[in-house]
This record gives C-alpha cells, structure tokens and sequence, in this order.
C-alpha cells in the first residue's frame, strides 16, 4: 500500500486539473450547447504563449500566467461565444466539424510558430519539497493542486452566491432556461465561455511542466476531460470535479501496474474507457441533448438535370483517363488523390447520407493496411484477393462502432468514436495484430500478366477503377430501397422503427460498409507508399478527414470528390503549402464553413419565420435558447412556407 | 355506421406509465375494436400521446399489457409490433423531407417488408418491388396524392403532409391505425376530407383504428365509441351521443364545445 502514495499523491494533482479542465468543459457545453472539442489545443495554446511570455522572454510567470488568462479567458472566451452563437441550431455534426475545425486550425498554428521539435517546458514553480509519509510532496505539485481546487471552490461559491451565478446554474442544469433567468443569455453565455476557457488555459500551464511542450500531446491528454464530465454525465459540476480526481488517480495507479505493451498504452486512454463506460453504462435520456443531432443533413436531389450529370460524369472520366499523359512526374499525387476518394465516399456515407459520425475514420483504414499488408507479405494472398479481405475483414470493426451508435448519437457518438480511435492508437496498433512494434507495415504493388502495378502509371488505372467503383457504389446506395432508409435514418428514426424496420440492422450496415471501404482505401494506401506508419493513422488524421470533408459541403457525390482535390491535389502541386499550413488553413476553413452552413439554416428559418407570420401563426419561442428554438421551428416553419409558396390549385 | 368487425383489435389492459414519479397514463383498459373507428379524447396533457407511445413500443408500460389481434405484444419492439400489423401517424408529423412524396409512401411498404433481413434491407425481392408500387399507388390514389407524387415533401402544406402520414400508414398494410390528432393544422374542409378518407379506408379493409383527435366535430361524425382520459385515468367509455350526454365527460372536457361543434353541423 505504502508504495502506492507517490502514484496517488500524483494521481490527485493531476486529477484536479484534469477536473478543473472538466468544469469548464461542462459549463460551456451546458450553457451554449456546444461540447467544445477544442478545449484541449486552447489548453495546449495557453500552455505554448505561458513559455514564450516567461520562459523565452523571462516575465515573471504570475504575471505571465495573467497574461495568458486575458488572452485565451477574456479574449478567446468572447471569440468562441461569439462563434458559438452565430452556429446557431445546426444539426450536431456541424457543430462537432466546427469544434473540430477550431481544434485543428490551433494545432496547425502552433506547429507552425514553435515547430515540431518537442521541447522540455521547465518548472515555474519550486520543485523542492517535503516528505509526508515517506512520500515526496513537491510545493509545485501542492500550488497545483491548490490553484485547480481554489478555482473550482471559486467557481461553486459564485454559483451559489451570485445572481448572475444562480442564473447560470439553472442554465447549466437545464439549458433551455437560458431565456428565462432574467439575464441576458448572452451574458450568461459570455461569462460561461471566459470562465470556461481561463479553466482550460490554468490546466494546460499547469500540466505542461510535466508533459512536454508538444501541441498534440497536451490537446490529447487535456481531453482527459472528458472522462470527468463523463462522471459527471456532462451536467453535474462537483461530480464532474470528483471525476476528475477520479480519473488522475486510476490513470496515475494504471502506469504503477500496467508497464508490459501492449498495456502499456492503457494508462493514457484510461479517461477514455471511463467516457465509454459511462456512456453504455447510462441511459442515454439521461445525458443532456442526447436526443439532438438526430436532424437530417442530407441534401435533397440536387436539381441537377440527370442527363446533364451523365455528360459531366463522363467528361470528368475521359478528363481522369488523360491525367497520366498531363501531370508527368506529379502522377502519384493523383493516385493519393484516388485513394481518398474511397476513404473520403466511406465518412461521406456515414455523415451525410446517415447522419451518424465517426472521428475514427482513419482507424479504419489503418485496418485496412495493416490486414492487407499482412495477407500480401505475410499470407503471400493475391493482390485483388487481399484488397477485398482487406476490406471485409474491416467491416466487423465498423460494426463495434455501430453498437454504441445504437444507443447514441450526436455529440455522444462523437466523443466514442474519438475515444475508439485513441484506444487503438495507444494499444491496438502497437500490436503484432497490425502494426506490430516498429508501427510500421510493408506492401507489395499488383503485378499481373502486362499489368505491372509498379509502374505509377498502371497503378493509376487500377486505382481510378476502385475510385470509379466506389463513386458508382456510393450514387447506387444513394438512389436504392437502402439509400432511402439511410435517409431517413438521418431524419426519423422513429418512422422507421414504427414501420417495422429493424432500424440497428440498418445502422449496422451503414458502419459496416463505410469500415469496408476505409478498409479498401487503406489498403491501397499502404500499396501506392509500399510502407506506412501507424502514425499517419491518428485521431488528428481522423479530426481533418471530417473537417476537410465538411469543408465540401454536405452532398454525398460532391464531397466525395472534391475532399480529395483539397487534400491531396492542392498541396500537392502548392509545394509550400506543408502539412502544419494545411492544418492550420483547413482547420480556419472548416469553423467557416460551419457557420456558413448555419447561416444557411438561419436563413431559410428566418424566411419560414417571415412567412409564418404573414399567414397569421405565431412560431417562437425566447430568443436565443438554441434548446427552444429546436421545439418550436421545425414542424410549423416548413409547412408555412410551403403554405404561402404552394399555388392553391394543387392543393388536393 | 357499420358495427364492429369481428374478432380482436386493440386492447389495453390496466396499462400504466410513469415517466420518473409522475404517472402520466394510471390503469388504462380499453378495447378498440377492428372495423371501426375508436376515439380517444382528452385535454392536453391527458396522457393520449403517452396511451399511443405505450401501444407502439416508444415507451415502456410499468404495467398492463398491450395486445394486438388477439396477441400479447407487451413485450415487443416498436418494429416488430409494426410487423405484427401496428400502424400509427404522429401528433408532430413524421415525413422525410428530403424525399419525394411517392417515396415517403414507399417507405411504408418497404420498411415492412425488409424488416430485420439485413440482405432484404439491401436487396428487396422482386416481388416486393411489385407489391411496393401496387400499394404505394393505391394509397396514393386513396389519398388523393398521386398529382403530387413527385413533389419533395418540404415543400407541402401541413394538410398536404398530414394526408401523406395517412398514405404511408394506409400503404403499409397494417391491420390496426393509431392516428394522432390528425387534423390538427388543417382547416375545415381538409379535416372533412382528410375523415372521409379514413371512414372509406376502415369500411373497404376492415382495419381499425384508434383516434387521438381535438375537433369534437369529427369526432362525433366518425368515431363508433369513444374513451375520455383525464389526467391519465379513463373517465368515460360508450358511444358519442352516451359521451354528449354524459356530465362527466362535460365536466372533463367538453364544456360548451359539444353545442358549438353541433351547431356547425
């Protein structure tokens, strides 16, 4: 036992920022609605200005750590309140790519400021210490944990005593009050987003002397969060608190056992598998807006006249036919294009036709290749057998993912695919089972007959085949009896459970067939580089798929294609345009396209809005609650509009 | 009016459902009869939509017992009642959007038909196919919809749309329709035409149906018994004219509205 009070004494410090980190994650999450994905990079921001401002330029760090505070509580908090509103009521997948988006956007711009060096991020506080039961307590981690408790004590008193702080926790405990405290919600919201964010930014400063300057490191490890709300079930702030410590203390005991890999990897996702337990464990009625995100995204028939869409097909096709003979020496940034047009069309099936969500898409593909390269190296199968096992051999793992997204949805579905993605990461991919020790794989290129696949350029054909298979795939699901399920899935599930259709066998399907085509498109990942790394494979990787994706908008075809074009063809022939711009540029782009998306929702609702008064109906609800508008608008605005739009005439 | 059609149709015994400490719906028995039509009515709040859920499976009884045609299906899921021949409509309704009309009636027929087969989700049979369009026609002619089959269902007026759940339901082929309020949002003559279509449909196939419905008029027109709920406790069960003449169900619920909706007849 005695051995064991380092690892707690350490367990409880770090708990208590990961706890402090939780309580703002909570109370912006319950007064905007938004569960902020990004809260880990603004940690991880803040950590980075704390180091230039004291460690490189020598300000004394109180001073430095109030600078920080304004920057990222004051200034961020505003910002991001201010983004937040303008989303609006845009179905769940939108906000996630805008939390996504932001998150991305940050570590990209880290990374280009500070490089990618990781650096040693001193102590600022004194390291020496005293003894207390054999075990040595430094006064850093005692100020640590005095800081994270204080704010939280802070934040509890200021809930209880102020007005502005009841006004809050009504909020807080039920989110569509926000009009009706009396306050501003605007205000309340404004005020939650700074507290929230000077949280996040304390426990970054925090943390970082013992982890590291590394942007993805601290935005991963700061989502250790979300196993604290996730004890709290994203409502209650002290048991989000005593989560936190919960979680430091099991994480902290989990590296004194687990030493052996694979289980190694444990400790770091041991938030994780709390925010998994939690969410299968709790029913899922009892999770804030656990019914939100069930709106469709799917965009209807494109108005495009068929005939027309054929011709483009086909000139798009005889244009693709010609590539090898134009691009010379930039073919192979074509074939990566291809590539992603498989794994792109399998998230783009999964998000837009179904309105589910995944941020473990490349975890699917990184089964892919790794199966593949094991069946061709190893197995020494034929290349096309390979590459469909490749694929049905990923598409159990899809239906792991569908279990839970039976019972969740949204933001929830969310957090467990990103929780999924990090768990193989850390212990799955360090196996021999795919990556193996070294994280890396190798592959051979098809040869058969004339056909030498070692040539980029046959290797171009054979892709564009799988790419043309899988676009064609995609338009005959789209327009199919399964198609018209996956829709309205994304619309109302409770139509079709009460028309009789087993609507978790649907659901199974659609994750399995989009785990079966990442699977295909990693497989043939790992063919065109003949080796990869699990490192490329990454729940960051995963992230800019999604935000990359969304960036395209929300049609199933268009998006499949032109994600690819942005992801692989732009920076391929833009030489200057480096994977940390990328990030930072798709990142920015992606919470634009959110917000443009929104607006666009704004917009018509606003119209439904004007025409539902001029036909004499009172649609509202107090302003500002995202909850209440969600109510009222959806069922009255379209039919009013529709009412004022229809030529009486056709009216049976 | 016909009588009842023979055999079961309906029946709800002692149900009861409580959302937390609140009993919404306390020791509920009612028989719905197959061939006719059956109302349920009540003030808002009463616990109808609740009575509906439990029926449908969306909710969980604490106790009573649900049965279809004669069968237990207390214990079943929202898609095998509907598979058992549970059809239902909803108080805010349920349409697709993003499709056409022809093929949100559609809908109905196939998600009957492909069921739990997750082989007939992907590749319905021919003869299903076939039996997709003769019921999706039918229903859509039934329901006068066939000159807006093409039409994308967001741009329908709420009448348009209520009819189109009608449609859905009627082209599913179920044995049983729970229908929630569905003239709510139509004018007059829409809920006129919308009660002729239902009385047509239940005299042509012998379905029955269950009526969750707020304008007294149609109800007293089309419904062949009538359940009066009261915060979540049946207060009344006979035939309209009992239920006009009853000072309980007045007291309820009716009030003046009986004369007014009398008068306009």
């Amino acid at each position: 036992m005695r051995e064991l009070l380092p690892f707690l004494v350490a367990g409880l410090v770090t708990g208590s920022l990961y706890g402090l980190a939780g309580l703002g994650l909570v109370l912006t999450f319950r007064t905007s609605g938004v569960l902020n994905l990004a809260h880990g990079s603004i940690a991880a921001a803040a950590a980075f200005l704390f180091y230039t401002l004291h460690t490189e330029h020598g300000l004394a760090w109180p001073l430095a750590a109030a600078a920080v505070l304004a920057a990222f509580g004051l200034v961020g908090g505003l910002f991001l309140e201010r983004v937040t509103r303008s989303l609006g009521d845009v179905p769940v997948a939108i906000v996630i790519v805008a939390t996504v988006g932001l998150l991305l956007g940050i570590i990209g711009l880290l990374s280009l400021i500070y490089g990618h060096a990781s650096r040693a991020f001193p102590d600022f506080l004194p390291t020496s210490g005293f003894r207390v039961a054999d075990v040595n307590v430094s006064w850093a981690q005692v100020i640590s944990f005095l800081i994270a408790s204080g704010s939280a004590l802070g934040l509890y008193l200021f809930l209880q005593r102020s007005r502005l702080g009841v006004a809050m926790r009504a909020v807080v405990d039920d989110r569509t009050l926000v009009g009706l405290t009396g306050q501003s919600p605007t205000r309340v919201r404004a005020l939650a987003w700074i507290i929230g964010n000077s949280f996040a930014a304390l426990s970054g400063i925090l943390l970082a002397p013992g982890l590291g300057l590394d942007s993805v490191l601290l935005t991963l490890l700061i989502v250790q969060a979300f196993g604290a709300c996730a004890i709290g079930r994203f409502t209650s702030l002290p048991l989000t608190f005593g989560g936190g410590l919960f979680v430091g203390v099991a994480a902290s005991l989990a590296t004194r056992y687990l030493t052996k890999p694979p289980l190694n990897g444990l400790p770091s996702t041991v938030p994780y598998l709390v925010v998994i337990a939690v969410l299968l464990a709790v029913k899922p009625s009892r999770l804030p807006q656990a019914a939100a995100g069930i709106r469709s995204l799917a965009a209807g028939p494109s108005g495009i006249d068929r005939r027309l869409a054929g011709v483009g097909a086909l000139l798009g096709l005889v244009g693709l036919l010609a590539v090898p003979a134009v691009v010379g020496s930039k073919l192979p940034v074509w074939i990566n294009a291809l590539i992603y047009v498989v794994i792109f069309g399998s998230l783009a099936l999964l998000v837009w036709l179904s309105g589910q969500i995944s941020l473990c898409h490349m975890a699917f593909a990184a089964f892919g290749a790794t199966t593949f390269a094991h069946l061709t190296t190893g197995w020494h199968l034929p290349w096309g057998v390979a590459l469909l096992a490749a694929g049905l051999c990923t598409a159990p793992t899809g239906a792991l993912v569908a279990i839970p997204a039976i019972r969740l949805s949204g933001i929830y579905l969310a957090l467990l695919t990103l929780g999924f993605g990090i768990f193989l990461q850390n212990v799955v991919y360090p196996t021999s089972f795919m990556f193996g020790g070294t994280i890396f794989v190798k592959a051979p290129r098809p040869v058969f007959g004339g056909f030498d696949g070692r040539h980029d350029k046959h290797l171009y054909f054979l892709v564009l085949a799988v790419a043309v298979l899988t676009a064609a795939l995609l338009v005959g699901i789209a327009r199919s009896q399964l198609g018209r399920f996956l829709r309205a899935m994304s619309e109302t599930p409770t139509l079709l459970a009460t028309g009789g259709l087993a609507v978790n066998v649907t659901r199974m399907l659609v994750f399995c067939l989009s785990a079966f085509l990442a699977g295909i498109g990693g497989a043939l990942l790992v063919t065109q580089a003949g080796s990869v790394s699990g490192v490329g494979f990454g729940p960051i990787q995963s992230l800019g798929l999604l935000a990359v994706l969304a960036l395209c908008g929300t049609r199933l075809l268009r998006s499949t294609i032109l994600a690819p074009v942005v992801l692989s063809i732009v920076p391929g022939y833009v030489t200057r345009f480096g994977l940390d711009e990328q990030a930072a540029l798709f990142g920015a782009a992606a919470v634009v396209a959110a917000i443009l998306i929104a607006q666009r929702a704004a917009l018509g609702r606003w119209l439904a809005m004007a025409a539902s008064t001029s036909a004499g109906r009172r649609a509202g609800g107090p302003i500002g609650a995202r909850g209440r508008e969600e109510t009222f608008v959806a069922p009255v605005d379209e039919s009013a509009v529709a009412a004022v739009a229809v030529p009486a005439g056709v009216r049976p | 009016m016909s009588g009842a059609g023979v055999g079961p149709g309906l029946r709800l015994d002692h149900l009861t459902v409580a959302y937390g400490g609140h009993v919404a719906v306390d020791d509920v028995t009612l028989d719905a009869p197959p061939g006719v039509i059956t109302g349920l009515i009540g003030p808002n709040g009463a616990g109808k939509t609740t009575v509906f859920n439990a029926c449908s499976g969306l909710v969980t009884p604490a106790a009573g017992r649900v049965s279809l045609l004669g069968r237990d299906v207390t214990r079943l899921s929202p898609p095998a009642r509907a598979r058992a021949g549970l059809g239902r409509t909803f108080q805010r309704v349920e349409v697709c959007n993003n499709m056409t009309v022809r093929e949100n009636v559609a809908l109905g027929v196939e998600t009957m038909a492909a069921g739990t087969s997750a082989w007939r989700q992907v590749f319905p049979s021919p003869a299903t196919r076939r039996r997709v369009a003769d019921q999706t026609g039918a229903a859509l002619r039934r329901c006068g919809l066939e000159p807006l089959a093409g039409r994308l269902v967001a741009t329908l007026s709420t009448g348009q749309r209520r009819l189109l759940e009608l449609a859905r339901a009627t082209a599913s082929g179920s044995r049983f329709l729970l229908l929630d309020e569905p003239s709510s949002g139509l004018d007059e003559d829409e809920t006129r035409a919308f009660g002729r279509i239902v009385v047509d449909f239940v005299a042509d196939t012998g379905v029955g149906v269950l009526l969750v419905e707020h304008d007294m008029a149609l109800v007293m027109e089309i419904c062949h018994s009538l359940y009066v709920l009261e915060f979540g406790r049946l207060v009344f069960g006979g035939s309209p004219a009992e239920a006009q003449a009853s000072p309980v169900v007045r007291a309820a619920y009716l009030g003046d509205d009986v004369d007014s909706g009398a008068g306009v007849r």
